[in-house]
Formats: C-alpha cells, structure tokens, sequence
C-alpha cells in the first residue's frame, strides 16, 4: 500500500496527473472517502489530465456518465464516471450497461463510494484501490493496487 | 387539445392528463407514483432498481389516469414523453412506453426535454384556467437534485443554458450537508424546516463563486465547509443544527441570487422564472421574490407550484404543447426514431 500526503489542492492535481499518465485502458479506479474527501475533485483533475473537454460534475443523481477522452498516447477513448452514493442494489449499475465498459481496453472507470460495492467488483481485474482520509484541512491518500 | 404525458426520466415514474386550449388549460388527471404509493395499492413489493420501479408503476398509473380523467383513448390529440436528459434505463421505460401507445392508438408523439418541462411548468397556475402571461426574453433558474444552471429563452421552445454547476447540483448539496449532520433523507425538506427561525449567520460558511464573472456555480466547496465546521462542533445539540441548516441554506440562497439577478440584468430579461425540486424551498422563493422586486421591478417574477417543482408529467403536457405549436402533423411521423437521450441538453 502507498500513502500519499495532501495538503493542497495542487497536490491533489500533481497525484491525479501521475494517476492518469500510467492509464493504458481498462482500469478501473475504486475511490473511497467520506463527504468532501474529494472523489469528484480527483476525478476532475484526472479528466483534466485525460483531456477531457467537458466540465466533469457529480454523478450522484444520475450514477452514471461517459466522457469521451482526447489523450493521443494510450488506447483510452472513455473515461466513465460513477457513483454509488445513491445505490441499493449493484444491479442498477448492470441495468446502466456498465459492464460495457469495466475493464474494456479503451476505457476507464471512476467508481465513486466503491465500497458500497465491493463483492461486486469482485470479479473484475486491474483495479485500484483509493481511500482518501480527511485530516483537517489536509487529506492522506492510501492506494492499493491489484493488476 | 389533449395531451397525455409520461414522465420516467430518473426515480419518478408520472402521468397526466392536460387539456390544453389557446391560452387556457385544464388538468384532468395527474398522478405520480412515489406519492400515491401505488405498490400499496396494486400489492407487490417496491423494487429497488429504478427501471424496475417504472415497469411496474407504469401501466397501473396509465389505467388510473384514464379512469379519474374519464377520458377515450378517441379523445387524445398527442401523447408527449421525456426522451432526456435522465438515467438511460429509467428514460427507456416511458419513450418504449409512450411509442407503443402511439403505434397502437395511432397518436403522433411529442418528445419532451425535461428541463425544458421544468422550465414550463410555470405556465400552469391552479387546476385550470389561462396560461401564465410570460413574457420574453425570460431567465429560469432551474434547481433540483440532479441540475443546477441558468437558461435564457428567447421563446417557449428557443433555450440557452449560460451557466451551471462545476460540480454538485444544490439540492445534491441540501441533500449531502443533511447527511453529514445525521439528519434524513431528503435533505432540502428537513433542512428548511430545521432552518426556520435559527440563526444562519452563527456559523461562517463561504458563498462560493459568488463573485465570478460567470453564471456558473459549485456547491461542493460549501458541502466541506460544512463538514470542517460541524467537525468543530462540541455540543451538537437542536439550536446547533438549527443554526448549520441555516447558515448553510443561506449561502445555497445568497449564490443563487447573485449569479441570477446578474443574469437577469445581464441579459435585460422581462420574466423570471424558477423550476425544479428545489425550488420549493421556501426561502429561495421568499428571497428571490423580494429581491426581484427591490432590484428588478419591472421584471415579472414566475414560481411554479409547489407539486410542480418536483417531477411531474404535467409539465411535460405543456412543454409539448409549445413543442408541437401549429404543427401537431409531423409529430405522426417521426416517433420511431424517438429514443432515449440520457445526455440531452439545453
């Protein structure tokens, strides 16, 4: 497990930046934290980093968005946004089509509160594990991988 | 003219139906599910997946509102449904619906924006009567769960959206802030009745972007605000969560106006309009009325109903009538290629 130390915003961006370069398609990014941990706000700066154009909001009311990514480097064409916050049953995710996209070569998917859906992800690889702590003002993040 | 109204676009599953009339209207049937608790009524268990609950909502909602309307299937001019923007299964549920009705009874169909609905909910006062006098160029600032921006018309069917939320929508934000104080869920209802006669300036919370030359907005600066200082509380008694909903629904308030009002001067608008769930919030009612009457007297202020702001298919019966204009015609052709569109903008 690596712990990463954040004390300003900036810090968030150079972490989501170095985040983004090692993407080669097919990842998928489980974020944890609690409110205001800053899931979206990594996950903007991720987007920024993929080139993607659109303003990256909050999925939380509709748990699921597409972007398309405009990085020439890698295979990723897509980066999808998701959000459990609002979930009860993984099964909506299914209903959504995010199968379509998990671990699909040219994309890669953000899953906010992915804890809420642990035993489902179950069965998926390349998946990054982001907790991110608050600690005051500052955030400690902790990230575990398994590709 | 009759209109019949399906509305699925995210966790509500409405019907209605609108007759519609040169300047007047008349509500005949209007129903949405969640709140006649239709899974009581017809027996079976609620489903949890949102698609779901619509396929098992849909069709004893459609029967009801034949029935309490006493309509003819004859007597229906159009069927109108949201196509957009929404969750994809969700939205699927009312056009596959709506398309069906249309192929079977030979309707033409109206595909509906469901901000555009939001937006023209506010043509519609009371049960019946003559259609709001709104006049153009109109500003609606349209805020619910899922949405948050400013959108400029020109006319009922020419939209422009000229800001929106960089990241959460502000009843997302009521709805969070109410999480992270315990309280439950949904957070705007109980925050306002919380809010009412406390102190919102007890605690120190930013207006964020109030000041940007923009009409955008951002709502999750204030949702950590919140979380830094109810962290900072010792004694989180009744008066302290009275005081957080306060300061905390204020600031929500303080960002609306500014950026609207801005808009509103910007833009020289004539009518100012309010839409979505949260525009059932007291305070932004109270407040923006007040403050258009101060600041823009000549422009006329609109607010929508209270059982209009959040998901109806009213709405959607009015949006469709501005939609199909004098040309009802070529809404008979093309409703084969309608499909749901989780996406679609303003």
């Amino acid at each position: 497990m690596k712990t990463i130390n954040i004390k300003t915003e900036q810090d968030t961006q150079v972490f989501a930046q170095k985040l983004a370069k090692s993407l080669k398609g097919g990842e998928i990014i489980a974020l944890e934290g609690e409110l205001g941990a800053g899931k979206t706000t990594l996950t903007q700066y991720v987007a920024k980093a993929l080139r993607v154009k659109e303003n990256v909001t909050s999925p939380t009311f509709v748990l699921l968005k597409v972007y398309e990514v405009r990085s020439p480097k890698a295979e990723v064409r897509r980066l999808v946004h998701v959000d459990c916050y609002r979930l009860d049953d993984p099964q909506e995710l299914f209903y959504l089509g995010i199968e379509e996209y998990l671990n699909k070569k040219d994309a890669v998917v953000i899953i906010e509160w992915a804890d809420k859906i642990k035993a489902y992800l179950k069965k998926f690889k390349k998946i990054t594990w982001i907790k991110i702590d608050i600690k005051n003002k500052a955030r400690l993040i902790k990230l575990r991988s398994k590709i | 003219m009759i209109i019949l109204a399906i509305e699925t676009s995210c966790d509500e599953t409405a019907i209605a139906l609108l007759e519609i009339n040169k300047g007047h209207f008349k509500v005949l049937a209007n129903f949405v599910a969640s709140q006649i608790n239709i899974h009581k009524k017809y027996g079976g268990v609620v489903p949890e997946v949102a698609a779901r609950k619509h396929l098992e909502n849909i069709l004893p909602l459609l029967d009801k509102t034949l029935k309490q309307a006493k309509v003819k299937t004859s007597q229906i001019d159009a069927i109108a449904v949201v196509y957009g923007p929404g969750l994809i299964t969700s939205l699927i549920v009312g056009v596959e619906t709506a398309k069906t009705l249309a192929m079977v009874w030979k309707k033409p169909l109206i595909p509906v924006n469901h901000i555009k609905a939001h937006i023209l909910a506010n043509y519609l006062k009371g049960e019946s009567g003559e259609l709001a006098k709104i006049i153009y160029p109109a500003l609606c600032l349209i805020v619910s769960g899922g949405h948050t921006s400013l959108v400029l018309l020109k006319d009922p069917n020419n939209f422009k959206t000229i800001g929106s939320t960089r990241d959460d929508a502000v009843g997302e934000a009521f709805d969070k802030a109410a999480k992270i104080m315990g309280l439950g869920y949904p957070g705007g209802p109980i925050i306002s009745k919380y809010a009412e006669n406390a102190d919102p300036e007890y605690f120190k919370l930013p207006r964020p972007m109030i000041y940007s030359k923009d009409f955008d907005f951002s709502f999750s600066g204030l949702k950590t605000a919140v979380r830094n200082e109810w962290d900072k509380v010792r004694f989180k008694d009744a008066k302290a969560i009275r005081n957080m909903c306060a300061g905390f629904q204020q600031a929500c308030v303080d960002v609306l106006i500014a950026k609207t009002l801005k808009a509103a001067k910007k833009f020289q608008v004539k009518s100012l309009l309010l839409g979505g769930g949260v525009a059932a919030n007291r305070e932004l009612r109270r407040q923006l009325a007040a403050q258009v009457q101060t600041n823009l007297p000549k422009v006329k202020f609109f607010q929508p109903d209270l059982h209009l702001t959040t998901d109806n298919a009213l709405m959607v019966a009015v949006a469709a009538y501005f939609e199909a204009g004098n040309d009802l015609a070529r809404f008979k052709v093309n409703w084969l290629k309608i499909k749901a569109n989780p996406n679609l903008e303003v």
